[in-house]
């Protein structure tokens, strides 16, 4: 088992900042939410920011996914933000017709995420 | 061309001549003739001078473009609010634009509130209030609320009778309501000035 996912992590304040990579497999997802639910666990974390404004595609399973580790960190306690998903991103997704969650917050940009965390 | 269409097939195809220093769009069509028993007794070639209709179709696609950018104006309102008015008939060509536009710029400018004004929309069916749905989501996943205004009577009416579940986006009635509900949004107050 190697680190064959790229994905930076770093806690600000109580808050983990998640910067997720430009493509992800299955195994590279299970990978990162087990990471940083383990971590956040550990460091006492208060807000989770997830960082898409590298992800360049995203499928249904990827969404569920992301939406399953949401719903595990809001069980946990854990506020979590959906940072700068791409307009790309954005069309592919409603074009496959994804059932989106809309009680997830979503911000543009990571200032804005951190504002809607404090 | 008369010898490739001795396989018994009709040709048509457009090709530009160049003739006394100026070139002519044309288009051909080439027709085998056949005799009764069924074998080819000759061809006919048909050369038509198509400049004017060229012309037409360049015309046509520039004031689709022209029509298209119009036709999806996302305006900046105040600091983190956009307003995208609708103008006309929403077919799922057009909310392909406008999702497009919106986006786009949101991107840009990192607009918190963008406001649907479907005040110029003459009918909505299921088919437009399905687009909508689906901007607002689109727009939601981008982390900026949308609100709908320009909603008249009418048109309230008509969504409630087809038994469209629009309880998911933020709806107004008119367009300084929906301004007011963004400034409230962003904690932002008018006041007048005191004399």
């Amino acid at each position: 088992m190697g680190e064959d996912y790229n994905t930076s992590v770093t806690v600000i304040k109580n808050n983990l900042i998640v910067a997720l990579p430009a493509e992800m497999t299955d195994s590279c997802i299970h990978n990162i939410e087990k990471t940083i639910i383990e971590k956040a666990y550990q460091k006492n974390i208060q807000g989770v920011l997830l960082n898409f404004s590298m992800v360049t595609v995203m499928d249904t399973y990827t969404y569920q996914a992301f939406e399953n580790i949401t719903r595990v960190f809001s069980l946990m306690g854990i506020q979590t933000i959906w940072v700068g998903l791409n307009p790309g991103v954005v069309f592919g997704l409603i074009d496959l017709d994804v059932a989106i969650n809309t009680r997830i917050k979503m911000a543009i940009n990571l200032e804005i995420g951190l504002t809607l965390l404090n | 061309m008369l010898k490739a269409m001795k396989s018994g097939k009709t040709y048509a195809s457009r090709t530009e001549a160049t003739l006394g220093g100026q070139t002519i769009p044309l288009e051909f069509s080439a027709v085998p003739l056949v005799d009764d028993s069924g074998e080819i007794i000759g061809g006919l070639e048909l050369v038509l001078d198509i400049t004017e209709r060229v012309l037409y179709e360049n015309r046509l696609k520039e004031q689709n473009h022209t029509i298209r950018e119009m036709s999806t104006p996302t305006i900046k309102l105040w600091e983190g609010v956009m307003v995208l008015p609708v103008v006309g008939v929403v077919d799922s060509m057009r909310a392909q634009h406008m999702m497009e536009s919106m986006l786009t710029k949101i991107a840009e400018t990192y607009a918190k509130v963008i406001i649907l004004d479907i005040h110029g929309v003459a009918a909505v069916d299921t088919a437009v209030a399905n687009h909508l749905i689906k901007i607002t989501k689109a727009t939601k996943l981008m982390g900026c609320d949308c609100i709908l205004s320009g909603i008249s009577p009418a048109v309230a009416q008509t969504i409630i009778q087809l038994g469209i579940d629009m309880e998911a986006i933020n709806t107004r009635a008119t367009l300084s309501d929906a301004l007011t509900e963004a400034f409230l949004m962003l904690n932002l107050e008018v006041n007048k000035k005191k004399q």
